[in-house]
């Protein structure tokens, strides 16, 4: 049978319409339960308990214990039971810190940089990213603490009037870290509340008991949701976003510049901050596929975390991935182009063929291969796969910082001043111990705070069902 | 002569989603209405535009505060190490201007983020744990899934009129307050 040319029009129109429909970015929220069930099922872990909570929280607080008592060493006997020695002065512990603020700065750029980028998918998943920056802040924080040896003086880094006459020398960069990292809390803190306000309001509103009521009622602040309290939330939200990212960027810059200021080969670079700062977007982006993948599955979040955020992440991965082994290449380039010998030893042999080369074969390896699988969609929209590399990314990050620190330090320009390292298990506690802290303190997030940013996501399928009408 | 009408009462209607709400508000007043107040769970920008209401002037206090921050920052870094106790390392200039910049950065935005914050909670008020509005019944779920909007009625006849149209915009509730 022939198609009149009528039939031939209308059979085009319907297969332009249906490929519209296929062309069309799937929705960002597909969920189909209707806002009042899904604020109540998101909020349900805050009033019932699940078994399978206990036992998690259970581990992280042990964990927890091995760090109050790791501490608990280190500020009765001293940074002598580290196992920092002399030239190798900076070690585990500053490995530590630079770790754990690298992975804090990914919660920042998801929940400040994406909204200044109106990229709406940050919505799902930016509360748990903002909560992941608050308590590896925290942890960052407690390691030049410790380190200080005597850390009830940590406020001699501070300008106060001492009777000394004496101030803190502002030439050195550990004074630029104390007012970045302080900042940088302070102002995640805020900008992590401020978003919480109306969501602390649907907690209050639906909370089943008197007590419960007030607390999130007090924690709310009195928030209604008002078309007043709207139009100044929408505004201030803005601006702080726009003060965060610079912020994070500044903040890993100074930590780079403690090593880059210096005259160490291998730490005096001027690559160091863009190459600092892009490894610790990229390592804290490895730690929220391994936060949000187990949280998606247990709180059957499939409806609110779809496969594509887990694939723009994956891309967010993969660029960050590549900017990294950019700098790596470029780091040991220029270590050889330089011409100079102590700077060709550290960045090239020391490295690739000293007494760490099992650690930074290991870190390049996962951080310029891994990333590299996402380029498949098939390895983007495979959640174990996703959940692994973030895995194996977080761990070989921390190797890169060791790398950096231990490796440059130990065989600095003198063979006569070289010294072997390894840590102790103080050190090693102190590592384990903030993990667990880092976890006990997410799984408290998980169950008394509301995890997902419900009015955002409310307001996002408001305009993804206008565009569908 | 115009006299500013003092609301005697309020009516609100309680609409079922943003864009009722939206459109409600824009028919209100395009019939002499005065809108007193709206409340939705999530933030309508289109609620300002309908209402003409200005852009929030907040980002003042966060200017203000960046540059009380970043000059009372640099203040105290040459305060400190060029004239209260000038240390000579190794002839290093004591106004070591690259080397404040980081702290100097740090302050602005420390200082401009908290008066921003501070700002917010003291134009609204906050932390007002009770408002009148509080006491309407239902309200809870205006931070759940419904869409408040309070009129103005100036005397009895005017609330039966905003009733009325409340009524006619397919108001899921009227409630007199």
């Amino acid at each position: 049978m022939i198609a009149t040319p009528l039939e031939l029009l209308h059979a085009r129109a319907g297969e332009r319409a249906r490929a519209r429909e296929l062309l069309a970015p799937p929705r960002l929220v597909p969920d189909r339960r209707d806002d009042a069930a899904l604020t109540r099922d998101i909020l349900t872990p805050l009033w019932t308990s699940d078994w399978r909570w206990w036992p998690l929280f259970g581990i992280a607080g042990l964990l927890t214990l091995l760090f109050l008592v790791a501490i608990g060493v280190t500020v009765t006997r001293g940074i002598g039971s580290w196992g920092n020695n002399i030239p190798v002065a900076w070690a585990w512990g500053i490995t530590d810190f630079v770790w754990w603020i690298g992975i804090g700065h990914a919660g920042t750029f998801i929940s400040a940089f994406l909204l200044l980028l109106h990229q709406h998918w940050r919505a799902s998943i930016n509360r748990v990213a903002e909560a992941m920056t608050l308590f590896a802040v925290m942890n960052a924080g407690m390691f030049p603490l410790l380190h200080l040896g005597r850390p009830w003086f940590f406020y001699w880094l501070a300008p106060y009037p001492a009777t000394t006459g004496v101030w803190p020398n502002f030439l050195s960069s550990l004074t630029w870290d104390v007012a970045a990292v302080s900042t940088y809390f302070t102002v995640s803190l805020l900008f992590w509340y401020q978003g919480l306000l109306p969501d602390l309001a649907s907690a209050r509103d639906l909370a089943p008991t008197t007590l419960r009521r007030r607390i999130y009622g007090v924690l709310a602040l009195g928030w209604r949701g008002s078309g007043e309290q709207w139009r100044r939330y929408r505004m201030v939200y803005l601006m702080l976003a726009g003060l965060a990212t610079p912020l994070v960027i500044s903040v890993h810059t100074i930590v780079s510049l403690d090593f880059a200021i210096t005259q160490l080969p291998g730490w005096h670079s001027t690559i160091f901050p863009p190459y600092f700062v892009i490894g610790a977007i990229f390592s804290g982006i490895a730690m929220v596929l391994v936060l949000v993948i187990p949280i998606r599955r247990a709180f059957g979040l499939h409806g609110v975390i779809t496969p594509r955020h887990l694939d723009l992440l994956s891309r967010l991965l993969l660029l960050t991935g590549s900017l990294v082994a950019y700098s790596y290449l470029t780091e040991s380039f220029i270590g050889w182009y330089s011409g100079d010998r102590f700077e060709r030893y550290a960045l090239l042999t020391g490295r690739a063929a000293g007494p760490f080369a099992w650690v930074f074969w290991f870190m390049t390896a996962i951080n310029v291969l891994v990333p590299q699988l996402f380029w498949s969609p098939r390895m983007r929209h495979n959640t174990v796969a996703l959940f692994v590399a973030g895995l194996l990314i977080c761990a070989s990050m921390w190797c890169e910082r060791f790398v950096i620190i231990v490796a440059s330090l130990s065989r600095s320009f003198l063979p006569s001043s070289w010294h072997a390292y390894a840590p102790t298990w103080v050190d090693v506690s102190l590592l384990a111990g903030s993990i667990g802290f880092f976890f006990l303190l997410m799984f408290a997030f998980l169950r008394w705070v509301p995890s997902l940013a419900l009015s955002e996501i409310r307001q996002l399928r408001a305009l993804e069902q206008r565009g569908a009408a | 002569v115009t006299r500013s009408r003092q609301p005697v009462e309020q009516v609100i209607g309680v609409f079922a989603c943003g864009d009722a709400l939206v459109e409600a508000v824009r028919l209100l007043q395009q019939g002499g209405h005065q809108i007193v107040e709206t409340w939705a769970p999530y933030d309508i920008d289109a609620l300002d535009r309908v209402r003409r209401r200005p852009r929030s002037r907040l980002p003042r206090a966060g200017l203000v505060g960046g540059i009380v921050g970043g000059v009372s920052g640099a203040t105290v870094l040459w305060w400190t190490n060029a004239r209260s106790y000038p240390l000579n390392v190794g002839a290093r200039p004591l106004v070591a201007i690259p080397a404040w910049i980081p702290i100097t950065f740090e302050s602005v935005v420390l200082l401009s983020a908290t008066s921003l914050f501070i700002g917010l909670c003291l134009r609204l008020g906050l932390p007002r744990l009770w408002a009148p509005i509080d006491d309407v019944e239902g309200f809870e779920r205006a931070s759940v899934d419904e869409f408040w909007v309070a009129v103005a009625a100036s005397d009895s006849a005017d609330t039966a009129h905003v009733e009325a149209a409340l009524t006619q915009l397919h108001a899921r509730r009227v409630v007199r307050a």
